[in-house]
């Protein structure tokens, strides 16, 4: 009789006899995956650092309610009112006109997070959706919907952002993540596509087709599922260019001026003239910027290993 | 040709497929290369019936057209009485309840992504058989059938985690679940190791004793096709050049091709090869005209006649066509 | 008496995993005589393909040779500096790889492609030394000469296969190892291509280790046979002794799963059921005891030592020699 432990393999699963309830399997997914990701060194530091950063999102509603003239937007100390460096009351220091910088780093956490994560989100569900159909049908649907990814990924995102705000004047910060969304898609639509494309044909494919499954179960519980390891992945690199491009715009200043965002504390420095005066307000959202960026394509990159159980590390095989 | 006095439960007549390589969107229609031409077989009830051939012989073609993957250009392909060319909607799902198909690649054919529970409970969710209380007992059920016992340990594994055979049984469990009438085998053994192998025969023949179903094996392998099949196609470049019992075909081969299969075989015991009987050590340039496919090869072409045109397939006796001017 | 060309002596591979050292390969011994042909059969898995990466010193970064030693002309693989396993490989030894037909680089023409083989390995020949090798090379190998031009896409498999021996040829080696050399072929194909590889190899007194999972191709072919099951010998022979009497119950289960196309079919019931993966040798006894109807406690606790049925015929089993 076989003994199960002589298979290579997953460490982590066991035999189990019970009936299986469709709640705990999504559990005991989950936990084997988080003891593969946990090995992942990249990952663990990535997820640290979001950690802190997700602190920093959730801590901004404290600076306000301890005090009011700590909030970012509207609290003015009544004693300072120019750019000051650090001190006890103000650990960042204040800027222009007094406000306190960490409680509006803290924001900017917040803002970043939400830009990022809801712009990539859109452009993923939209892109995954395009590039699988795309790659599926094939044929004239293919051509047209990847000759409308070509036009949109062409045109510069930055610059046509820039025309329309121009045009319609400040925008609301919901405004400028679904525009960055509706522009980033191509890439993805793109990348998933040839994944699609090349798993049309495979034999599990064929296999689903012969069962008699319609095309939409096709797409939709085998071909996303292997398509899902790229799209996270492709999801945390527009997590980087949403909070980027959002940065840029506030920095030019057609970003939305009732928000703030480490883009938006940048432009102040710079409009202010404190650029090269004042490092303790420069300093903090850029390398803020930076280091996010940075911890979502770390965790994007371990994400990979998790989502796909072949590239896991298994003991080799002879 | 039936020897049951009923009619056959899948039936291939004239079916033609023709694949176009090149880019057409150049306007130059690449060269055609014919998969299968004019083949015409039937298959009865509860028989194994072999296909054999090289590959780029048409085989697998022949099955893809079976389940529907693809459309024949020309001809029909009646399933029970009925012609299945194009289902669509519920006859198709129909239809896919009764013909399953095994693929030749076990690490392949199932999805990585899904548990050996959820591979072998799609078809039941697909045709919404059950409940998720029955539909686990009937995949238990399936995976014993597949001998892989206990199934219960099998239930949460992932493709990678077993050997090419265990998968190649989850396949066999998944395409039996739904009791099909008509199995296609495409070449399940070829990537398994020679004692594998040998259990997914005898697995095959067994499926046939209890559930009866009709099984259309496809293979290389004589060895295969003689040990496993009732009857036997021998399939060279899209045409049947041969077809009878197993034994008598492999066993007194008549068309030169099925003699050139036999004679590769490999026989331990005498190292020095004796050469091939039919086979030609050069091939002879092909006529532009019809021939015989056989021909640039053949050592036992007739001149003048094999170049000119095509044999058609002839009945031996009442179990033995051969498609062949020597006859 | 001549040495044998090739003697390895307890030969261990391993590969560096995270939870230590798997033995890949475990003690494995065996000779390859001048002329003559090895066999080396298991199932995949069984880690034939690293016995012949070994010899080769071509294993995975992770992977290194434990201990043992492999005796070729008078030098140690095991132990010979990197520079002279390179001016070895290929002029002395050199392999067929498994799936080696689609190893061709599609952009080169063949003929370069063997030209380029030539040139690595004996930098000092003249380009018109090197033309006429190549020709004489494909004449060997029966690919007619028109076809020298030609890309590999314009070659059949077959025929690919054929220019990856007749690269394994290009230096004039002593040894070959051909890892699975006609797995991806069709029956005629492999036939013809045994039969070459069988004619040059007399021809040209070349010894051979014969690495595959079929057992009729290496009947067909081989001189001695060495049957491997997770990284060990359990039966080594010359051929005839082993697929007459094989005393290995492991061969016994490959020589009665031969499908043979005699008048009655194969004998399906006495099948022992290998139902487990194959991989690194596992700790402790027997490697097939967990499949064998025979086993006892003792095949459990330990691997037999060599039982020798005959002078040239030996086996590793506690029960060799009884009768099954």
């Amino acid at each position: 009789m076989p003994n199960p432990s002589t298979f290579s393999g997953n460490p982590g699963s066991r035999p189990r006899t019970s009936a299986v309830r469709q709640r705990s399997r999504w559990v005991e997914r989950f936990l084997d995956g988080w003891s593969v990701y946990r090995k992942n060194t990249i990952g663990r530091i990535g997820l640290t650092l979001l950690g802190l950063f997700g602190l920093m999102a959730a801590a901004s509603y404290i600076p306000q309610w301890v005090n009011p003239i700590y909030h970012p937007m509207t609290g003015v100390d009544p004693l300072i009112s120019h750019s000051t460096g650090p001190s006890l009351q103000h650990w960042l220091g204040t800027d222009y006109i007094g406000r306190d910088i960490f409680s509006q780093l803290l924001a900017g956490a917040r803002v970043a997070f939400m830009v990022g994560i809801s712009s990539a989100l859109i452009s993923i569900l939209f892109g995954t959706t395009i590039g699988m159909v795309a790659g599926y049908a094939g044929r004239r649907t293919d051509v047209v919907l990847m000759r409308l990814a070509d036009m949109i990924m062409v045109m510069p995102t930055l610059l046509v952002v820039l025309i329309l705000s121009a045009l319609f004047g400040q925008l609301n910060i919901w405004v400028i993540v679904v525009m960055i969304a509706l522009f980033r898609w191509p890439g993805v639509a793109r990348v998933i596509r040839s994944q699609t494309l090349s798993l049309r044909h495979r034999p599990f494919i064929e296999a689903a087709r012969v069962s008699g499954a319609s095309h939409l179960r096709i797409i939709f519980r085998h071909i996303l599922p292997n398509v899902m390891p790229l799209a996270l992945l492709y999801m945390t690199f527009r997590v980087t260019s949403a909070i980027i491009i959002e940065a840029a715009l506030a920095f030019l200043g057609f970003g939305d001026p009732g928000t703030v965002s480490w883009g938006m504390m940048l432009q102040w420095v710079w409009k202010t003239g404190h650029m090269f005066q004042a490092p303790y307000w420069l300093l903090p959202p850029g390398i803020c910027i930076s280091l996010i960026t940075m911890a979502f394509y770390m965790t994007g990159r371990a994400m990979d290993d998790v989502l796909d159980p072949r590239l896991r590390k298994e003991e080799t095989q002879v | 040709m039936n020897t049951h006095g009923s009619s056959p439960i899948l039936s291939m007549t004239d079916v033609t497929k023709t694949y176009r390589s090149g880019d057409s969107l150049f306007g130059t229609s690449g060269s055609r290369i014919v998969a299968l031409d004019h083949i015409s077989l039937d298959i009865n009830a509860g028989e194994i019936f072999g296909l054999v051939g090289e590959s780029g012989s048409g085989k697998t073609t022949a099955s893809r057209l079976i389940v529907g993957l693809e459309s024949p250009d020309d001809g029909r392909i009646q399933f029970d009485g009925k012609d299945i060319v194009g289902l669509k909607g519920r006859a198709r799902r129909e239809f896919t309840k009764q013909v399953q198909v095994i693929f030749q690649d076990p690490y392949q054919s199932l999805n990585a992504h899904f548990s050996i529970f959820d591979t072998v409970c799609e078809p039941l969710v697909i045709h919404g058989v059950g409940d998720r209380a029955s539909r686990r007992i009937r995949v238990c059920e399936a995976l014993e059938t597949a001998e892989l016992t206990p199934p219960e340990v099998y239930l949460n594994r992932y493709p990678h985690q077993l050997s090419g055979g265990q998968r190649q049984r989850v396949a066999i469990a998944r395409a039996m679940i739904l009791e099909p009438r008509f199995l296609i085998a495409d070449e399940p053994t070829s990537m398994l190791d020679a004692s594998i192998s040998f259990q997914i025969f005898r697995l095959l023949h067994r499926l046939r004793e209890t559930f009866g179903v009709t099984m259309l094996f496809i293979t290389h392998s004589l060895a295969a096709a003689r040990n496993l099949c009732d009857r036997v196609g021998v399939i060279y470049r899209g045409r049947l050049v041969e077809q009878g019992t197993a034994r008598e075909t492999i066993m007194h081969p008549r068309h030169p091709y099925t003699k050139a299969l036999l004679d590769a075989h490999p026989r331990f015991g005498c190292s020095n090869h004796h050469g091939y009987d039919t086979l030609l050590d050069v091939e002879r340039p092909r006529p532009k005209n019809d021939h015989c496919l056989f021909y640039p090869r053949c050592r036992l072409a007739i001149n003048n006649t094999c170049n000119l045109q095509a044999p058609k397939l002839k009945n031996l006796d009442a179990a033995h066509r051969v498609s062949c001017f020597l006859y | 008496m001549t040495t044998a060309l090739l003697e390895v002596d307890n030969l261990s591979i391993g590969y560096r995993t995270t939870t230590g050292i798997n033995l890949a390969v475990d003690g494995v011994s065996f000779s390859v005589e001048r002329g003559g042909s090895l066999g080396l059969v298991g199932e995949s898995g069984c880690g034939k393909t690293t016995i012949g990466m070994g010899l080769m010193r071509l294993l995975a970064s992770n992977a290194r040779i434990v201990s043992g030693q492999a005796r070729f002309e008078g030098e140690d693989l095991t132990t010979v500096s990197e520079e002279r396993m390179r001016q070895i490989r290929w002029r002395r030894i050199s392999m067929i790889f498994q799936a080696a037909m689609n190893a061709l680089n599609p952009v080169h023409r063949v003929q370069d492609q063997i030209a380029e083989a030539i040139i690595t390995h004996e930098p000092g020949l003249s380009s018109h030394a090197v033309a006429h090798r190549t020709r004489s090379l494909f004449e060997l190998v029966k690919i007619p000469e028109e076809r020298l031009q030609d890309y590999p896409h314009q070659f059949s498999g077959g025929m690919r296969q054929r220019v990856i021996i007749a690269m394994a040829l290009a230096c004039n080696p002593s040894l070959i190892i051909a890892d699975e050399p006609t797995t991806a072929l069709d029956v005629i194909v492999q036939n013809q291509i045994l039969h070459a590889i069988g004619t040059f190899q007399k021809e040209m007194n070349i010894g051979m280790i014969f690495i595959s999972h079929d057992l009729a191709v290496v009947a067909d072919v081989c001189t001695h046979i060495g049957v491997m099951h997770a990284g060990s010998l359990v039966e080594y022979g010359q051929r005839h002794e082993v697929l007459d009497c094989p005393g290995h119950p492991y061969t016994r289960m490959l020589v009665n799963s031969l499908l043979t196309l005699s008048d009655e079919p194969a004998d399906l019931s006495s099948l022992i059921c290998p139902n487990g993966t194959n991989g690194p040798a596992m700790s402790g006894g027997c490697p097939v005891h967990a499949m064998c109807q025979n086993a006892t406690a003792a095949c459990r606790r330990e691997q037999a030592d060599w039982v020798a049925l005959s002078p040239t015929h030996r086996v590793r089993c506690q029960h060799a020699g009884e009768q099954p």
